[in-house]
């Protein structure tokens, strides 16, 4: 909900009770009121009945909104107010009227006296009270909504540009937030801590970049003493075999910290856009050339390699390219089930590898997050696809992973400027 | 060969040094940028190896100098910054080839091999062990004067271990040469043990010596003793 209706539904809310409690209010007061005139106005009639009655004892003469009557008896002097409903004549309705009855005793004789008035002129007035304040309260709601609605849209007009520019922000980018000066205190308040939040961030993640890259730069050299060292200590020909298999634990593991290190540092190089060199690249024979690299592999693993390659022109860095289309490859390779056939093809708006294999267990959305593996159990480091994905998302391309019946697919789709990219 | 080494960890330097004394080449050190150009000023080297990050000062700028008063001596560079990275540099600079630490001796060793075949190439580059013999340029290997059938990574393979005779070679070194750094490497030990499988029974088809030796939990030595 947005917060002009919120506030708009409160004060509606609100609005809605006031107007209820007003009106029974005066309902209340207005009835009231008008019954205590209408009742002095009886009394007076019957005050001045009972005075003619006083000077002249006969009936005749009397006003004909008052009956007396004459009682035989004696009785106490007594006064009854009620409401009671009346035939109206010509429309043949029931009215309501206040009604006076009574007793009083004149010149030693009692009398009854009855007199009454319609009361239908309160209700109107009463209506009619009641639509004026509504209608009032109306006007002023409508009023209340249209005003905010406009002022709304131009007091929040800088939370909005605040907002659009906080979506348009990166760590990655070196540009820096700057969000245009309000008059509005809150909202200065607002700016003054984006800004000074945002480019804290942007500086700690920097340096945070800058430190993964420096710490992964400043293991290099230690690792390259110890497996110098390694393999200085693998040369000594008297090892036996529980040295031989420490030695050999000690250059697995060696191997595998310096591969994820090197790895590591080129995921963050990727982010960091440290690349340069981009050229145009003709991708059908870059992929046959690597296809020719790994042929023997594919026999190994008596497996069958099928291209499809139309020619497309790609303009990006060949290192990473190498890299990208290298791990696509052997990623391939490694998931084939033995005997089965990959194929790659290539078209000018996408770039398809596709293995036999049976189902991975884990989650195929996370497989271009850094160290997973669809298989716990292999050595692999599980940075290849994620590898892979930055540097698709460095060319800007898009990758997407598909399991369908038996075929793992791992499908790029081009930037689409390059799309009709014609080799020259 | 005499080779200049120019590290600023000692440790490291001194594996270096023993390592390529050992190969059977002259070996002097530097462990610092001064003691460097000082050694260039005063020696001709075959081949120097530098690494970049020296404490005073940066060893890409030893190559310009290097080019200019030495431009017999290969220049190798090993670094801790990735390839990628001063690659560009190094190598358009006018360096000879790039190692990213860290690195196997071996690898070091095939690189500076392959360095000094490259600068003193005299005619077709011949290698003859025992009775193998190969003509690196055009991938051709014979064993007894029969030519084998390798294929090009079977041929890489078989120099490495030429070049790293009666050396231990891990199954990670291997792999490592044959398919980089940024290979997921998970089951290529299968491979390098397929790979091995076939060069021994190429050659022992034409009648070779089977010099390929494996070391139990460790790897392989190529040894014609």
């Amino acid at each position: 909900m947005k917060l002009l209706q919120k506030v708009n539904r409160n004060y509606l809310w609100y609005t809605a009770v006031v107007f209820l409690i007003v009106s029974f209010g005066l309902c209340i007061t207005l009835t009231k009121i008008v019954r205590n005139e209408v009742d002095e106005k009886l009394f007076l009639q019957f005050q001045m009945v009972r005075e003619q009655i006083n000077i002249n004892p006969g009936l005749s003469g009397i006003d004909h909104l008052v009956t007396v009557e004459k009682l035989t008896l004696l009785r106490s002097p007594s006064f009854n107010f009620k409401d009671t409903f009346l035939v109206e004549k010509p429309e043949q309705e029931l009215e309501k009227y206040r009604y006076l009855t009574a007793i009083d005793t004149l010149n030693g004789n009692s009398y009854r006296f009855e007199t009454w008035a319609s009361l239908i002129p309160t209700s109107e007035f009463l209506w009619a009270l009641l639509l004026t304040v509504g209608f009032a309260m109306l006007l002023l709601v409508l009023g209340m909504l249209v005003l905010n609605q406009r002022i709304a849209k131009r007091v929040w007009k800088p939370f909005r540009q605040y907002l659009d520019q906080l979506n348009g922000f990166s760590f990655e980018k070196p540009k820096k937030i700057s969000l245009s000066p309000s008059d509005i205190d809150e909202f200065m308040e607002l700016r003054q801590v984006l800004e000074s939040f945002t480019t804290k961030a942007q500086s700690d993640f920097n340096s945070l970049k800058e430190f993964t890259v420096n710490a992964s730069h400043e293991m290099q050299t230690p690792l390259a003493i110890i497996q110098a060292r390694l393999d200085d200590l693998t040369q000594i020909g008297t090892m036996d075999p529980e040295q031989a298999r420490h030695m050999q634990a000690m250059q697995q593991a060696l191997s595998r910290l310096s591969r994820l290190n090197q790895t590591l540092i080129l995921l963050t190089r990727i982010e960091n856009n440290q690349f340069s060199g981009l050229k145009p690249i003709e991708l059908s024979t870059f992929i046959t050339g690597q296809v020719e690299e790994i042929q023997e592999l594919v026999q190994i693993k008596n497996l069958k390699i099928s291209v499809d390659l139309t020619e497309k022109v790609v303009i990006v860095q060949p290192d990473l390219l190498d890299i990208a289309i290298g791990n696509l490859i052997g990623n391939c390779i490694r998931h084939a089930a033995p005997g089965t056939k990959i194929s790659i093809a290539l078209d000018s708006r996408s770039l398809t590898f596709r293995n036999e294999g049976p189902p991975v267990l884990s989650d195929p959305n996370m497989f271009f997050n850094p160290f997973v593996k669809g298989d716990t159990a292999s050595g692999s480091l599980g940075l290849g696809l994620s590898l892979v994905k930055k540097i698709c998302d460095h060319f800007r391309w898009t990758i997407g992973y598909q399991y369908e019946s038996g075929f793992h697919t791992l499908k790029i789709i081009f930037l689409a400027q390059d799309y009709d990219r014609i080799p020259e | 060969m005499k080779i200049l080494v120019v590290e600023d960890e000692r440790p490291l330097l001194e594996s270096l040094v023993e390592f390529i004394s050992k190969t059977g080449h002259i070996c002097e050190q530097a462990d610092n940028f001064k003691m460097a150009l000082l050694k260039i000023d005063l020696y001709q080297y075959d081949l120097i190896i530098l690494d970049v990050g020296l404490p005073d000062g940066n060893g890409l700028n030893l190559i310009p100098i290097l080019k200019s008063t030495r431009p017999d001596t290969g220049i190798l560079i090993i670094s801790a910054r990735t390839s990628l990275d001063d690659k560009v540099n190094g190598l358009e600079f006018g360096a000879d080839d790039y190692l990213t630490k860290p690195f196997h001796l071996a690898e070091l060793n095939a690189r500076i091999r392959a360095i000094y075949r490259r600068r003193n190439a005299t005619g077709r580059s011949f290698l003859e062990i025992g009775d193998i013999h190969l003509y690196q340029d055009e991938y051709q290997a014979y064993v007894q004067d029969q030519p084998l059938s390798l294929t090009r990574k079977e041929f890489d393979l078989l120099i490495f271990f030429i070049n790293n005779q009666n050396r231990v070679l891990t199954k990670e070194s291997i792999a490592e040469h044959l398919w980089g750094d940024h290979m997921d490497l998970s089951d290529s030990f299968d491979f390098v043990y397929t790979y091995i499988k076939n060069i021994r029974k190429k050659i022992q088809e034409q009648g070779g010596k089977d010099y390929i030796k494996t070391i139990y939990g460790l790897g392989y030595k190529f040894s014609v003793e």
